[in-house]
């Protein structure tokens, strides 16, 4: 079956996660995407070194191409010097797509943009962490990674409307406007009716408890309150005064919580999830990377995808949706784009 | 011209992600129909447990607190809610029918809905091959986990991403109260584009799953490929020190700073103690400076915890040092930034008021999204769908309402 982006040429020459990870979604779907590995016009061919095999390097490259297109790009994924109006002069039907921090433009133009700053300036970060202590940014390049989603959202759109113009367009993203859009939207609370939530205000009828070896997170609606109570012979808490009226509830989750943590200390974590969610109540186990890649849910899916790359194989993430008419590229050490 | 214009979207979606891939559709031009139950209403529209009044414009919840609700106004600009009570057959065939003159039909409720209803894609497709019909559960719609249900935070640790969040020691984190919700909203509106691409060219729908926890893990790959437990540390990290948040001026005042290598360690040393401290052997490389981070972290709080955050994140990025003032819902209301990228809209919604809307990030000359109207009223949409969707003669619009299948205020206790 064929992708369902094939015939398109994208040249990839980013050099960012933001950037590669686009290329990476428009390769798994069908494109064909040439990785440039410098900002140079000129260099567009060049090569790598053959040896890079780094996990970023294969979650965001493989199944790219080196060397030069062989045609003009529908797509252009501009390096950090790249002058967009450059591109389209070259090359004018292209889309020329450019995803920076905080943009070329406006206040805060050519800012610094690592992960934490990304996430501070996002209003997502406040909401992190223990209301006194500071806030937590979170974990790795997440917003990089969206704002990378983004921009394959917005080349999407405007292929469809370079269909029906021929136009080519220039698509801009910023990682810091993305990471603002996909906070929870207390922004508009605020101009709602001026007031402010954060870490700690939340109200949120949830709470961690150690099982063992794994934390677990249950979510306890008011409706499943009794049914966890009495699974877990915490009875005395329905009529206990600081549980019993779910206003006075939400100012005692933590003492519930302690209590809920003296019953399950010893329980395994995927059987104590297992009887929560049988009884109706929502609850997940915080997962640790190696607990995650021996999920048996996620290998009974055949969600991970192996690659064999100079006799090495490594297993990677699988794709983010399945579609049932045009799936995905299985991946092929072949055309990895480091190999 | 919108580039979705002309697509039509029915929506059998709840709380923020399946509302949030509609939302993107709308953004380009889609029309789109929230469904709605009369007689469970929709967690984003109102908190049965304890609604609270800063939910709602002016802390007033009205008389129909349901349209005044700051999280459903937010993630449904651009579209019209349809309240119809699926256990009524009238309601159930306007469904039906609403359906087999639409494009797509997104859905993220647990699996197992869709066929439930009658409306899996194996049936509606072979009437309607051309329809895109995605199911973004939590988990996937096969293997053992594929029944439970999830919210953003317990898809979160499902993912694998709160057990690397925590202070030293300390519980696994979930971000904001739920990153999981826009991370899913997104692919899904992604996976239907991609989907409207391949029909465009061959005319032919398709099947979408999307499983929410799957498609986040995307953004952990290389954690993921690597294999190895990371260790949460708060906000440090091995390759950055400084990497912190440190108090700032004011309750609860935070300024982000990192310094990605040795360079961008001196500049910052030198605003803080001069040669002194560039030169002070503690801290000339990344690995002294991992060694001595209490000691780092300390002195630099002590330097940022008289200033004002934002006076202060220009100051150090106009020196070339990454930082932000770590911001809060009212910084990003009058966040200058986002105003200059035209991230609010202003639009009038007829119980709730005029207000200024957070936008979309996607910017493009050629395919420029917009928010054109404010979140609908619940059931606003009934009677378009009847008349001017499905043109249905005045006597079966008669019936169809007097059957109760379709409602605009929810049933009692809802």
């Amino acid at each position: 079956m064929k992708g369902a982006l094939e015939g398109h040429v994208v040249h990839d020459r980013s050099g960012t996660v933001a950037g590669q990870f686009c290329g990476k979604l428009l390769a798994d779907f069908g494109a064909d995407v040439w990785l440039v590995v410098s900002g140079d016009l000129a260099e567009i061919a060049a090569g790598g070194d053959g040896t890079s095999l780094a996990p970023l390097d294969l979650h965001l490259n493989l199944g790219k191409h080196r060397g030069r297109p062989p045609s003009p790009p529908d797509v252009v994924l501009c390096g950090p010097q790249d002058d967009p109006a450059h591109l389209r002069d070259l090359w004018p039907a292209a889309l020329v797509v450019r995803i920076m921090g905080f943009g070329d433009d406006g206040p805060k133009a050519g800012w610094k943009a690592p992960e934490i700053v990304l996430q501070a300036s996002s209003g997502m970060m406040i909401s992190n962490g223990i209301r006194g202590r500071e806030p937590l940014y979170g974990t790795g390049e997440r917003a990089s990674y969206a704002a990378g989603q983004a921009a394959y959202i917005q080349i999407l759109a405007s292929l469809r409307a370079r269909r029906a113009t021929g136009q080519g367009d220039t698509i801009r993203i910023d990682a810091a406007e993305t990471a603002a859009a996909m906070c929870f939207p207390y922004v508009l609370q605020t101009i709602y009716n001026g007031t402010d939530r954060r870490r700690g205000d939340q109200d949120i009828p949830a709470g961690e408890v150690l099982c063992r070896g794994s934390w677990v997170c249950i979510w306890v609606y008011s409706n499943r309150f009794e049914t966890l109570c009495k699974l877990l012979g915490l009875q005395t808490c329905l009529t206990d005064p600081r549980f019993a009226e779910v206003p006075v509830r939400q100012q005692n989750w933590p003492a519930f919580f302690a209590l809920v943590q003296d019953k399950v200390a010893d329980r395994d974590p995927e059987d104590f999830v297992a009887e929560l969610q049988a009884k109706g109540i929502i609850a997940a186990r915080a997962y640790r990377i190696s607990e995650i890649r021996e999920s048996r849910h996620l290998a009974e899916r055949g969600y991970w995808r192996r690659v064999t790359i100079g006799g090495e194989t490594h297993v990677l993430p699988g794709v983010p949706f399945r579609l049932s008419k045009t799936p995905a590229r299985e991946p092929d050490g072949s055309a990895h784009a480091a190999a | 011209m919108l580039p979705l214009e002309g697509i039509r979207v029915v929506e059998l979606t709840t709380a923020w992600a399946g509302p949030m891939a509609g939302r993107v559709l709308t953004w380009y031009g889609a029309e789109s129909f929230h469904i709605e139950s009369p007689t469970r209403t929709n967690t984003w529209r109102s908190n049965r447990d304890k609604p609270n009044p800063v939910t709602y414009p002016d802390l007033d919840p009205g008389e129909r607190p349901w349209d005044r609700c700051f999280t459903f106004n937010s993630q449904n600009v651009n579209k019209r809610s349809l309240v119809v009570d699926l256990k009524n057959p009238s309601g159930f065939s306007v469904l039906r029918r609403l359906i087999a003159v639409s494009d797509v039909l997104i859905c993220n409720f647990r699996p197992g809905m869709l066929d439930r209803l009658g409306l899996g894609y194996g049936t509606l497709s072979k009437e309607q091959p051309g329809l895109i019909v995605i199911e973004m559960p939590a988990y996937g719609l096969t293997g053992p986990d594929a029944g439970y249900a999830a919210l953003g935070p317990t898809m979160e640790m499902a993912a694998g991403m709160s057990a690397m969040i925590s202070y030293p020691g300390g519980k696994p984190t979930v971000t904001g109260p739920s990153y999981m919700d826009p991370i899913g909203g997104f692919n899904a509106a992604a996976a239907i584009l991609t989907a409207l691409h391949h029909r465009d060219r061959t005319g032919e729908g398709q099947h979408i799953e999307m499983a929410q926890v799957e498609a986040a893990m995307q953004f952990i790959g290389p954690e993921l490929i690597e294999g190895h437990d990371v260790v949460p540390d708060g906000n440090h990290r091995p390759d950055m020190a400084p990497h912190n948040a440190y108090p700032a001026q004011g309750e609860d005042s935070w300024i982000a700073v990192a310094a990605p290598g040795d360079a961008a360690w001196m500049k910052l040393a030198r605003m803080m103690g001069g040669e002194t401290l560039a030169r002070d052997g503690r801290f000339a490389t990344l690995s002294d400076r991992k060694i001595n981070e209490a000691a780092l972290d300390a002195m630099i709080a002590d330097w940022t915890c008289t200033q004002d955050r934002h006076a202060l994140a220009e100051t150090l990025q106009a020196a070339g040092i990454a930082a932000s003032a770590v911001e809060t819902a009212p910084d990003l209301a009058n966040s200058e930034y986002l105003r200059a990228r035209g991230f609010f809209t202003p639009r009038d919604h007829p119980v709730a008021g005029r207000h200024d809307h957070p936008g979309l990030p996607l910017h493009s000359e050629i395919a420029q999204g917009s928010a054109r109207t404010a979140a609908p009223g619940y059931g606003e949409g009934n009677e378009y769908v009847l008349r001017e969707v499905l043109s249905l003669p005045e006597a079966e619009i008669a019936a169809i309402l007097a059957s109760g299948a379709l409602a605009d205020v929810p049933a009692p206790g809802m």
